[in-house]
């Protein structure tokens, strides 16, 4: 027998997983050839592994993002509401700095 | 019960809630076309011929399985009722052969009927008709699936009268037929022969399989002594061919047109029918001293045994070993009477009319040949036997009677009562009763084993002892009761089992009739029958009697097991 | 701690399976493993998009992008640019087809931007093996409401109030259905779920079973819990594997969790769900031959009354919806009747599935609200006949229903406006027919269908439906004549009023749609010995326009059995005696100077 708090509970567990699918908030890496050259991937990877850790409500994804090669690694925040921030240069140190001032902004995801 | 107010062609009529359209109509005497209902049958709604129409509905109904409402409109005749009964019927008419003039059942078919009720001039409709085969197969039953206007009549009549399920529907759509399992035949399943299907068929898809022209051949060769034995229930139907009411005793006519076909003796089954009281009460007796194979089961009706050898083998040893009276005439009168008369049996042509189209498959039986030769040259069903009267130009309702030859034209009302269920139970109690008792019976009649209950039971005071018996008609009766002696919920001494709902005079070789109380004016004919017999009790049938002591010797000597019992076995379903 | 960043959507729906989404799925597993991405990146197999013509389909979360028809071979440049360098793969992304622009996210597809799925909310956007996935797309939530916090009446009152009718065909109000089921007196009552889905073209029924067979499960238990069953039957067809495994693991799942069994959701409500499978006859989606068909019977209709609401399966109080009507039931129950009924027309509520077939851009299953127009599924959901040909028809409601011409176009779809129209809803088959159809062969095809399809029992069906194709055949071949499209008539009627169940009395539907909208097409076979469309072949007659010929000897050339003759820029002839009819002559000039 399941009762309705295990059903909400697996729920809440499982929303998590599958909210890539219905992102609100979006941390975008500049992972183009140059990114990557210039260590994008170990900057995406670490802010995953940070979001992830935090729980928040942000996605992470990888796009090539059309910005001049000396600013690389570019990330790019975009909000649910549509508004914008571009952090150039960025370490992957920074981006858990980055990521820190932006948790109050996300939030986190339900149950997290 | 609640009663339900409705309007049937402007009339008012008030029936019980439950009621259909169709009865309610024939309450007020509206006649209603059917085709696919038959009143002893599962409502099926199928052919729509009876369609009716309902004010407030969007289509026509069935008016066969439509139940009554209250404040319902019926019309059972307006334009569209009419159209579209008519096109229904042209329908079915323009997939049959429409070879009426040669047809078995010209004059007696529901669809030529029905085609002369609606005034079918013309069929509008032309196109691909069925060519199958003819299935010859079985030695009782002819299948022609190109007459058949699937109706199911006879699949629900095999499945839940007979609980046999030797026909059924296959395939789907214009491809849709009635057949046999695998397509094998009737011969090579379960059917076995009872002809029931052929009772509630409406058109010639299913008949009796015809041995007149046999008959025929056998009146007009000169070199051969062609004897006839007629069974009870032959003369409680016969009448009906030629338009006498039903339940009709026809005895006396029936001697006589046999006598102007051309028969050389005219005998008595029920003589037989005697002989069969005597061995099989004799068997009861004995099987009660020793207790052994108990209850025993009459062996009577060929649609039983074959029914018990395909679906209750394990039964079998508690069948009676007794051969049927037919089989037992048969084989006296080609051995007691051709002694007698000084004929070589190889010249005897053995005929018997039957209500019954398993008899045909049971003289068919090869080790039905007591004499070397075969007990019964040729069956031929009561319907059969009009046939040839008619054809014979005999006016048969005007004839004088006459009596049945001697010696095995002689009987008693225990003979007569078998062709009814419950009789050979009935006639085998007034011998053994006696036997046991040593006294005579203050009262022959036993009427706690007459009726028309699927299943039966009494017990009987006999010779101090309770005597348990049971009484079964119809198959899937027959089955219901065995099934409770299987599961231990019942226990017997002597059961009856007719294959044929009423018995005998129910048999498939009978009169055609949708009246479902033909069977009580049948049965009381025969009842009729026995009360006025002198001799009422088997054991006192003065041929009986005769031919134990100058032939036989004693009821189960070692000459009686020789020619008059037999033995069974257990047969495959398909 | 979860790393993925990226789901790969890909379709595992039988229209996908056939096109080869097992050998896309696995190429893109090895190419993720190859990039060392397969840590991040998971694939996901799920059930039908809708968009079947363009299968295989994949879809690529978090941004959505929308690829189709996709190859096994696609899978290295899909993961290497997209998925590793973040780059789109336009060459795969879906092309509208008229203005031919590549549209790289779901959402902005015209085939689905006029959509609004209900029934297929999950579809394709979940895997359906996994039960969790269903649970977090706040899946069950509609059944622990109602059995731990409403009465059977309160549940029954809901679903009348949101107005949900059968989506099986008849249109039958669901609430008043479970209402009688209800009030049947017996301890024993059944919940039988049809995906007995038997229109040739339809399949939502089998979509929703393989995209979110925990849906129908949820629909099923509701109505268990509503009209006090504890037993539900799925009586799903054979043919249909896909559907029947993961329905399977679905109620295995499901039972496992407890959501399915005794005491569900610690109350006294049990419920349990059952598979019972059909081989496909047409005539055992009819709801007394479908019970017929689960109790070992032959699936032939029996007349009704009574009802299976009163007496159905083993003579029991049967409630029997369709798949895509228990669909429709934990969204009622989740959000509530009104948000329901804000969707669709006054007498319509809701949505309904459609099955988009024949000669139409975007083939597939759409989910429209009741009430958008036939030109709007057609041009706007559909994008229009390919080819730039005329609309000339569209059938609704499958071989039951009618055939509606361009002027009715405007006709919204709903089951009232759709009768009235001439046709009918019927479980949501949609073709579409251009110029080429001849309407007498779209009449034959469908009564060839159920006249096969007839189960035989009653005569009406079984003898006049092989009448009727025999005088269609007739027609199409050029020796009807003005008599059979009287006796055609005559037929149509009798077959529709006395006919024993639905099949038969809607048999004649195709015809009797053609006879009214197109008879000048019946009357031009009979008459003219002519079929317009140019489709019967026993009609057709090839000759050359000569005004139009220009004597290229294109026709000459392509002709196989060297029936064209003529000197070059000299009009050509053809010889009637050696023409064989096959068309590829017309098919092949230039100057449209063959008729036929």
């Amino acid at each position: 027998m399941l009762t309705v708090a295990e059903l909400n509970a697996i729920r809440d567990r499982v929303r998590k997983q599958l909210s890539i699918r219905e992102p609100h908030h979006r941390l975008i890496i500049g992972v183009g050839t140059v990114g990557i050259a210039a260590g994008a991937r170990e900057v995406m990877v670490t802010a995953m592994e940070e979001v992830g850790r935090r729980g928040l409500d942000l996605v992470v994804i990888g796009e090539d993002l059309a910005m001049p090669a000396s600013d690389m690694p570019v990330v790019k925040f975009v909000s649910a509401n549509g508004e914008e921030k571009v952090y150039t240069k960025v370490t992957a140190a920074e981006v858990c700095e980055i990521i820190d001032s932006l948790a109050d902004t996300v939030g986190k995801l339900p149950g997290a | 019960m609640e009663r339900i107010k409705l309007t049937i062609d402007g009339n008012p009529v008030e029936v019980e809630a439950g009621t259909t359209i169709l009865e309610a109509a024939q309450k007020i005497g509206v006649h209603i076309p059917t085709l696919c209902y038959h009143p002893e049958l599962r409502l099926e709604g199928a052919c729509r011929i009876c369609v009716v129409e309902v004010e407030g509905m969007r289509n026509l109904v069935a008016s066969c399985v439509y139940p009554v409402a209250n404040n319902m409109v019926v019309k059972t005749n307006s334009e569209t009722v009419r159209k579209t009964r008519r096109a229904i019927l042209e329908l079915l008419i323009a997939n049959h052969p429409q070879d009426c003039l040669v047809c078995n059942r010209h004059g007696e078919c529901e669809l030529q009927d029905l085609s002369r009720q609606l005034g079918i001039r013309q069929v509008r409709f032309s196109g691909e008709k069925r060519d199958l085969p003819l299935d010859e197969s079985s030695h009782s039953v002819v299948r022609d699936p190109n007459k058949c206007v699937l109706c199911g009549r006879c699949v629900r009549v095999c499945q839940e009268t007979q609980a046999v399920s030797a026909i059924g529907m296959a395939n789907r759509g214009a491809a849709s037929i009635v057949t046999t399992p695998f397509n094998h035949g009737l011969a090579e399943g379960p059917c076995v022969g009872c002809g029931q299907c052929i009772n509630v068929c409406p058109v010639a898809a299913l008949r009796e399989k015809d041995d007149t022209e046999r008959v025929w051949d056998a009146l007009h060769n000169s070199e051969t002594h062609v004897v006839v034995q007629v069974a009870p229930a032959v003369r409680a139907a016969l009448g009906e061919e030629f338009d006498m009411r039903a339940g009709s005793l026809v005895t006396g006519k029936l001697v006589t047109a046999l006598r102007k076909l051309g028969f050389d003796q005219v005998f008595d089954t029920q003589f037989a029918a005697d002989v069969t009281i005597m061995e099989e009460g004799y068997e009861f007796i004995s099987r009660l001293k020793n207790k052994e194979n108990l209850p025993l089961i009459t062996s009577c009706s060929p649609g039983w045994v074959g029914y018990c050898e395909r679906f209750y083998p394990e039964m079998l040893p508690h069948v009676s070993s007794c051969k049927s009276p037919q089989q037992m005439f048969g084989a006296l009168a080609k051995t007691y009477y051709a002694e007698k008369v000084g004929i070589s049996p190889s010249r005897i042509f053995s005929v018997s009319v039957m209500p019954c189209t398993a008899k045909k498959t049971e003289a068919a039986r090869e080790e039905m040949q007591a004499s070397g030769y075969p007990d019964v040259d040729a069956v031929i069903t009561t319907r059969e036997l009009a046939n040839m009267i008619r054809e014979a130009g005999i006016d048969f309702a005007n004839l004088p009677d006459s009596e049945f030859d001697l010696p095995m034209g002689m009987s008693t009302g225990a003979g007569t009562i078998f062709g009814v269920t419950g009789g050979v139970m009935e006639a085998a109690l007034r011998t053994v009763a006696e036997v046991l008792d040593g006294k005579e019976l203050p009262d022959v009649e036993f009427q706690q084993v007459r009726g028309f209950a699927g299943v039966r039971e009494a017990t009987v005071r006999i010779a101090g002892q309770n005597v348990r018996v049971a009484i079964a008609n119809g198959l899937a009766q027959a089955s219901r009761l065995l099934e409770s002696i299987k599961a231990g919920e019942a226990e017997y001494h002597f059961i009856e089992i007719m294959g044929c709902p009423g018995g005998c005079i129910g048999g498939g070789g009978q009169p055609l009739s949708n009246d479902p109380e033909i069977r009580m004016h049948r049965a009381a004919a025969l009842y009729r029958q026995d009360m006025l017999k002198k001799i009422r009790k088997s054991h006192e049938n003065p041929a009986v009697k005769e031919l134990y002591r100058s032939f036989l010797g004693e009821p189960n000597s070692e000459k009686a097991l020789q020619l008059l019992h037999t033995h069974y076995q257990a047969r495959s379903r398909y | 701690m979860s790393l993925i960043r990226s789901h790969v959507l890909v379709c595992g729906g039988t229209g996908c399976f056939s096109s080869g989404c097992k050998k896309v799925q696995d190429a893109l597993q090895e190419a993720l493993e190859r990039h060392d991405l397969a840590n991040e990146v998971k694939v996901v197999e799920t059930g039908c998009f809708g968009f079947c013509k363009m299968g295989p389909i994949v879809m690529v979360y978090p941004e959505g992008a929308f690829y189709c028809q996709i190859k096994p071979e696609d899978a290295e440049e899909l993961v290497s640019e997209h998925l590793l360098k973040g780059r789109i793969v336009e060459r795969l992304l879906f092309k509208e087809p008229v203005t031919e622009e590549a549209v790289p996210l779901f959402n902005d597809i015209g085939f689905y931007k006029k959509q609004r799925r209900i029934a297929l909310r999950n579809c394709g956007a979940i895997n359906p093996e996994s039960i969790e996935e269903y649970i977090a797309h706040d899946g069950y939530q509609a059944l622990a409401r109602v059995v731990t916090r409403m009465t059977p009446e309160e549940v029954i009152e809901e679903v009348k109030l949101s107005g949900l009718r059968g989506r099986g065909g008849g249109g039958f109000p669901t609430g008043r259905k479970w209402e009688f089921a209800r009030a049947a007196q017996d301890d024993v009552k059944y919940v039988v779920c049809n995906a007995d889905e038997g229109d040739p073209g339809a399949f939502m029924d089998r979509s929703i079973l393989e995209g979110d067979p925990h849906s129908v499960i949820e629909g099923m238990a509701i109505a268990g819990y509503a009209i006090g069953a504890q037993q539900g039957y799925v009586y799903v067809r054979a043919e249909y594997p896909i559907a029947v495994e993961r329905l399977s693991k679905a109620i295995k799942q499901a039972r496992e969790l407890g959501i399915l069994g005794k005491n569900i959701f610690g109350t006294d409500f049990s419920f349990d769900v059952g598979i019972r499978l059909g081989a496909g006859a047409f005539v055992c989606g009819e709801e007394t031959a479908l019970l017929a068909s689960i109790e070992g019977h032959r699936g032939t209709p029996r007349p009704r009354p009574p009802y299976p609401a009163t007496k159905g399966l083993w003579g029991k109080p049967t409630l029997l919806n369709n798949v895509e009507t228990f669909v429709n039931v934990p969204y009622i129950l989740r959000h509530g009747p009104d948000q329901f009924a804000a969707v669709g027309t006054e007498t319509s509520k809701g949505t309904k599935v459609f099955a988009l077939a024949g000669n139409i851009n975007n083939t597939g299953l759409v989910e429209v609200p009741m009430g958008t127009t036939l030109r709007e599924i057609v041009y706007d959901i559909g994008g229009g006949i390919p080819g730039g040909k005329a609309f000339k028809a569209c059938q609704t409601g499958g071989p039951s229903g009618g055939c509606l011409p361009a002027d009715l176009l405007d006709t919204p779809v709903d089951y009232d406006s759709l009768i009235a129209a001439g046709s009918m809803m019927g479980s949501g088959g949609l073709i579409v027919m251009d110029e080429d159809n001849c309407m007498v062969d779209v009449a034959r095809f469908f009564l060839e269908f159920t006249q096969e399809e007839s189960c035989g029992k009653c005569v009406p069906c079984r003898e006049g439906t092989k009448r009727m194709l025999e005088i269609l055949e007739r027609i199409t071949e050029g020796e009807g004549t003005e008599a059979d499209i009287d006796l055609l008539e005559e037929l149509a009627e009798v077959i529709s009023k006395a006919s024993l169940c639905g099949l038969g009395q809607t048999a004649p539907n195709p015809v009797l749609a053609t006879l009214k909208f197109f008879r000048h097409e019946y009357e031009a076979h009979v008459n003219e010995k002519r079929c317009p469309a140019g489709v019967c072949q026993a009609l057709l007659s090839y000759h050359i326009i000569e005004a139009q010929c220009k004597g290229c000897g294109l026709c000459k050339r392509v002709c196989p059995v060297g029936a064209i003759s003529g000197e070059v820029r000299q009009p050509h002839t053809i010889d009637k005696n050696k023409c064989i009819k096959c068309g590829a002559c017309v098919a092949k000039c230039p100057f449209k100077a063959i008729s036929r």
